[in-house]
């Protein structure tokens, strides 16, 4: 009974021991595999980066070739139309024949970089690169059957009119490279401007929120409200131009495709300006305000017109700037709190306190509602409660560190430190 | 005696292993290659509440932003892929073409 207990002893910590052993050699095993994906994804675009700086110097090289056969063209077509032998003629068939050879070594090797530049960007979704690579191929294809047809046709059999059908034949890869180059520019242009709203916005927000912690402080911040919303505006024709440069793309002829780049390149001159702009308000922030905000430690701050509904918790003191164009009303734990006020005056209240007019209130209490309606609200608060919020505006809640930027308009927003 | 000496070595045992799996839950939780999510620190994902202020990497705007620098980078690419002399060229040497032959026919 003893040996056979011992043995089921055994067996049983022999199986947990190989548990353990199979976790510990599948943990490894995963982090190796992950490890090698990481650095096989790496590897790749590195190598499809080399891919296309190569396939780039190919063409600007094929281009030196191509410049210097086009003036050789140009000699023997000159001296053709000024002395038309056949001596002069068969000088000009042939450069004629070279500077074809020439003009499709270029929309071949160009067609080889626009297709190593979509591969190589991680940008580009599937679908949209397999589409693009697809159209490139098919295109190449036909590229180098002309330059197979204008190699294999000897002296003897090359007419003008081979040249003619051939000169025409490139001529219709090079609207289709040009149609193609058009569509990979502007999906690039838009996939780098839209990370460029992105970014401006977010920081825009972020001014909008600074703002709203230092007039709720009592600062006088006009001028940078000003400047905010012109920015906004900027911002605004810019988000515009952006969406129109995406129909335009949707279109998908030359002309649009054309007008989009365009478009696109006048809107980063905006965003450019944007940027300036949004540095300029940040450098008119006077350097006592600055240490104001790194000291707020706000938990909720929020900008707009309408009214907020502000519960504080009965756990800690929360301390609550507000500054508004209208009136301030205060319920629950009253007599404990500490209430500062700068341009707004007491008024009748049916129930608690209520304040008035246009200025700031400043409460560090806890067990608190607060309700503030009117015009120009600004409120930041360092603490524990909610809020309910009916308006227009923005509003930024931080519950346990996590910050989320939302509009005005939200019941039971959450927030603490 | 025996049954006594075999319930210390299991005791023993069960010890030993349960603390083997201690060290290498503790292994696990420190794997740089599988950091756990609920480890990554709040000021990580949210920069902007970082006790500095501003944060360097968002706010304020830097004089360069990197996502404008990547765009200028995209639109002076575009300008090296402009072959619209080509055209000119092409239609040149379409229209030398269409003369030469209808001298000669």
């Amino acid at each position: 009974m003893n040996s056979a207990g011992s043995i089921g002893t055994g067996v049983f910590v022999g199986f947990v021991l190989a548990l353990i052993l199979f976790a510990l050699v599948m943990n490894v095993a995963a982090d190796v595999t992950r490890e090698n994906l990481n650095n096989a994804t790496n590897t790749d675009y590195t190598l499809l980066k080399y891919d296309y700086e190569i396939s780039k110097s190919n063409y600007f090289e094929s281009l030196v070739y191509y410049n210097e056969a086009k003036a050789e063209w140009l000699v023997s077509r000159q001296k053709y139309l000024e002395n038309k032998n056949d001596e002069n003629y068969e000088i000009f068939i042939k450069s004629t024949k070279k500077f074809t050879l020439n003009i499709a070594v270029v929309l071949e090797n160009y067609n080889e970089m626009l297709k190593k530049r979509v591969l190589s960007d991680d940008s580009f979704d599937d679908i949209t690169r397999n589409e693009q690579i697809s159209r490139i191929d098919t295109l190449l294809d036909k590229i180098r059957d002309i330059k197979k047809q204008l190699n294999e046709t000897t002296k003897s059999q090359l007419t003008i009119e081979t040249l003619k059908n051939l000169s025409r034949e490139l001529q219709e890869t090079y609207a289709h490279s040009q149609h193609i180059r058009g569509m990979i520019v502007t999906i690039l242009l838009k996939n780098k401007m839209k990370i460029v709203l992105t970014d401006l916005v977010n920081d825009s927000l972020k001014m909008n929120e600074n703002i709203a912690q230092l007039k709720a402080s009592g600062h006088n911040t006009t001028e940078m409200e000003k400047k905010l919303c012109k920015l906004n505006e900027m911002l605004n024709q810019s988000y515009a131009n952006y969406q129109k440069c995406v129909n335009l793309m949707n279109l998908s002829t030359s002309e649009s495709l054309v007008e989009a780049e365009d478009l696109f390149k006048n809107t980063y001159k905006s965003l450019y300006l944007t940027k300036s702009e949004l540095l300029d308000i940040y450098n008119s922030i006077p350097g006592e305000w600055i240490s104001n905000l790194e000291s707020a430690n706000s938990t909720y701050v929020t900008k707009g017109d309408g009214k907020a509904v502000i519960n504080i918790d009965k756990t800690d003191n929360a301390d609550i700037k507000i500054y508004v164009v209208g009136s301030v009303t205060l319920k629950g734990d009253i007599s404990s709190a500490e209430i500062s006020l700068k341009n707004l005056k007491e008024i009748e209240s049916g129930e608690g306190k209520a304040y008035g007019g246009e200025g700031n209130i400043e409460i560090t209490g806890k067990d608190l509602i607060i309700e503030v309606s009117g015009k120009d609200i600004n409120i930041a608060i360092a603490g524990n409660g909610n809020a309910t919020l009916t308006g227009t505006g923005t509003q930024k809640a931080c519950d346990k560190g996590l910050c989320n930027t939302l509009l005005w308009e939200g019941k039971n927003i959450k927030f603490s430190k | 005696m025996k049954n006594k000496i075999d319930k210390k070595i299991l005791i023993i045992v069960i010890l030993l292993v349960l603390s083997l799996c201690a060290v290498i839950f503790i292994i696990t939780l420190t794997n740089t290659g599988e950091y756990p999510e609920e480890n990554i620190g709040v000021e990580d994902m949210y920069p902007e509440d970082s006790a500095s202020y501003p944060p360097e990497d968002s706010y304020p705007p830097e004089d360069e932003y990197q996502s404008l620098n990547e765009m200028e980078q995209a639109l002076n690419e575009s300008a090296n892929y402009n072959i619209s002399e080509m055209e000119k060229d092409m239609k040149i040497l379409e229209s030398t073409l269409e003369n030469v032959s209808q001298n000669k026919t």
